[in-house]
């Protein structure tokens, strides 16, 4: 407002080109610049030391590939193990649903001599048992095993305890 | 035959003189070979000017720091790239003028979805006092000071553009040519938006200027 009322009293009023010249002194006092050369260049160094998204990249890159090579290293022998029982497998299945042990290991040492040189242990299963639950309505629990050759037939009881409810109710009965 | 300021202006130059653009080189080879020392002294050369341009196209003396301090740095990193097609001045002026447009876009985009125009219609008044005088209880250092504002609040009221280039013609004292150069257009189109935005801003400031 001061403004307005000095131009309204003042004849000379100043021209646009004063106003544009004396706004070249409209600058920062001394003080002002003492920290910005530090500020650039501080800015300037973290700009050069901090990577780009590509150098991020190679960078990682080198540290990962080593880490996914060595673990694929280590990863390696297992599923080579895999393959060899895999290989074995197929000739398990095509044998005959019950052969003896000992006519197994003649006809078939090859399977086994692979199966033992990987690190699985080799279990022989017997697959001619059948193995049926039967529960009686009297028994809570009856398992029966009953092997496939009719020669060898024979049932096994593993737990044929026998209850009924009265014994339930007698046992909790005071 | 006589020239006016303008032509001479047009004729030589204005930023450096031979000797200093000598010596702009010399400084700008040891900073592209990695002496920052040199480009200690390329920033204390240009510093208060590139400052000058960005505080007057942003009115914000924060805003113009960063700004000049942002440019700094990018030429810096930029320096390899230069390739000296142009003066240095001119490829530094380039830098800080595009940085300083893009922010100012982005700080439209940023005021139409906020309030920030609020505290930005307060700004003048902040900022006008605090470099412009020491003394600023006389009346002709006030008298200034509102001067400034007004021509502040005039400027900007110009667009980005026109706002530029009367900053670096009028404030900053460069040729059409240089300017031409930096806003990357023709020397016709800096005539024509100075002579526009002269006219715009000779009726903002009717009431204050013959």
């Amino acid at each position: 407002m001061l403004v307005k009322l000095v131009m309204k009293t003042s004849r000379d009023k100043p021209t646009l080109d004063h106003l544009f010249e004396s706004k070249k002194f409209d600058l920062p006092e001394e003080c002002f610049w003492d920290d910005f050369q530090d500020k650039v260049k501080n800015r300037a160094l973290s700009s050069i030391t901090r990577p780009s998204f590509s150098q991020m990249l190679v960078k990682k890159t080198v540290i990962l590939v080593p880490i996914i090579l060595l673990s694929l290293y280590l990863v390696t022998p297992f599923f080579h193990n895999e393959k060899e029982v895999q290989s074995a497998v197929p000739m398990l299945d095509d044998l005959p649903n019950q052969v003896s042990a000992t006519e197994f290991a003649t006809k078939h040492i090859e399977v086994l001599q692979n199966l033992e040189n990987t690190n699985y242990e080799v279990v022989m299963i017997d697959r001619g048992i059948d193995k049926p639950y039967h529960f009686e309505p009297s028994s809570f629990v009856e398992e029966t095993l009953r092997l496939g050759d009719k020669d060898s037939y024979e049932i096994q009881y593993l737990s044929n305890a026998e209850l009924n409810q009265d014994d339930v109710f007698a046992r909790f009965t005071f | 035959m006589r020239f006016s300021s303008d032509q001479i202006r047009d004729l030589t130059g204005s930023v450096t003189s031979d000797q200093d653009s000598e010596e702009v080189e010399y400084l700008v080879s040891r900073a592209i070979e990695g002496d920052f020392s040199a480009f200690d002294k390329i920033m204390l050369k240009f510093r208060e000017r590139l400052y000058g341009v960005i505080y007057n196209m942003t009115f914000n003396h924060e805003d113009a720091a960063d700004l000049t301090q942002e440019a700094f740095v990018k030429a810096f990193r930029s320096l390899p790239k230069f390739k000296r097609k142009s003066s240095f001045f001119t490829w530094l002026y380039r830098i800080g003028v595009n940085l300083t447009l893009t922010y100012l876009k982005k700080r439209k985009a940023r005021k139409f979805f906020s309030f920030d125009y609020l505290i930005d219609e307060n700004m003048f008044p902040q900022d006008s006092t605090s470099f412009s005088s020491t003394d600023s209880s006389s009346d002709k250092a006030t008298l200034l000071n509102e001067l400034h504002e007004k021509l502040n609040e005039a400027l900007s009221k110009l667009s980005d553009k026109h706002r530029t280039i009367v900053v670096l013609y009028e404030i900053d004292g460069l040729s059409h040519k240089e300017i031409a150069c930096i806003m990357n257009c023709t020397e016709g189109t800096v005539r024509s938006r100075l002579h526009y935005a002269k006219l715009q801003l000779q009726s903002l400031l009717s009431d204050y200027v013959g």
